[in-house]
């Protein structure tokens, strides 16, 4: 009788007419008799039931997926922040090192011109007292 | 027709690279730094620094010269260099007497100056093309600290005597 019964769920199950709670009446007849007129139905049932386990739920792989892509989000996001604070630090740094440099090299080049001016007014100055020193000396007077 | 184009051709070329094939003139050749004291550069402490027209400006933009009549004069002034390095009296002398003897020779440079002071020695020396200032070196000689520097100045027209009136103003 209730093999008869079954017989008939299977017609309709392969007709896509039964119920969820007429499937699980025929999953768990399958799994509980060894029938081998019905063996080609219990491999069916057995192959779905392996798929099933293989497919992950929807609700949990579309969650696992948003903190997936979030964490990869806020991974990327925070190496630009990374980078580009590294970079604005690296121009800076430039700056204020080549502003230096060239507060050295300025004051080399003074240093130059100071000392050059020195040298040139000395020079002036040691020509300026040759010139007095031969303004003063008189002419010999030869007598006569 | 075809063979007095080719004729004009060629007349053209030659006379193009016979005209642009004249002696290089002083200033092609560098700086007394480049000229006299680039086999120096195994010297110990070998430093030389060059300050580029570009670089001038930039400090003149930035308005961080000491003196406003410094400024004035580094106007005239397209490129600066410095060299120095480590040598003891007897060493420098024996550069500078070489170095003096291939200015000598080469007759690119007039000595205008010789400075004597109790820490050392300083020789400058002017370069000119057309009647006018190109550039103005001196070399100095310390040997109390062991030190040799040159120094050059370089640009189109440089009144060196712009240079004295700083002394007055420090």
């Amino acid at each position: 009788m209730e093999q008869d019964e079954i017989m008939l769920l299977l017609e309709k199950y392969w007709k896509a007419e039964t119920t969820v709670e007429e499937e699980k009446i025929i999953k768990k007849y399958l799994a509980t008799h060894q029938d081998k007129s019905l063996a080609q139905d219990s491999n069916w049932f057995k192959v779905i039931e392996k798929t099933q386990s293989i497919d992950p739920k929807p609700a949990e792989h579309s969650g696992k997926n948003n903190g997936a892509f979030k964490l990869i989000v806020t991974k990327i996001a925070a190496s630009v922040i990374v980078i580009t604070a590294a970079f604005l630090w690296g121009i800076n740094y430039h700056n204020r090192v080549q502003a230096e440099k060239d507060i050295v090299l300025r004051k080399q080049v003074e240093a130059d011109l100071i000392f050059v001016a020195e040298a040139l007014d000395q020079g002036y100055n040691n020509l300026n007292e040759s010139k007095d020193i031969l303004l003063d000396i008189k002419p010999l007077k030869i007598k006569k | 027709m075809k063979k007095i184009i080719l004729f004009m051709s060629i007349l053209l070329l030659t006379a193009n690279v016979s005209f642009s094939q004249d002696t290089p003139s002083p200033a092609s050749l560098g700086t007394m730094i480049d000229i006299y004291f680039k086999s120096y550069n195994s010297e110990p402490e070998y430093r030389s620094t060059d300050i580029t027209e570009e670089m001038m400006n930039k400090i003149r933009e930035k308005g961080i010269w000491g003196n406003p009549r410094f400024d004035k004069f580094m106007r005239q002034i397209k490129l600066y260099k410095k060299l120095s390095f480590k040598s003891n009296k007897e060493h420098s002398e024996q550069i500078f007497a070489g170095v003096k003897a291939a200015i000598k020779k080469d007759r690119l440079y007039k000595p205008y100056f010789k400075w004597n002071k109790d820490s050392g020695q300083s020789y400058f020396y002017i370069k000119s093309s057309d009647n006018k200032i190109t550039e103005f070196s001196f070399i100095t000689i310390i040997p109390d600290r062991n030190i040799f520097t040159v120094s050059s100045f370089n640009g189109d027209n440089i009144d060196i005597e712009t240079i004295r009136s700083f002394t007055h103003d420090k």
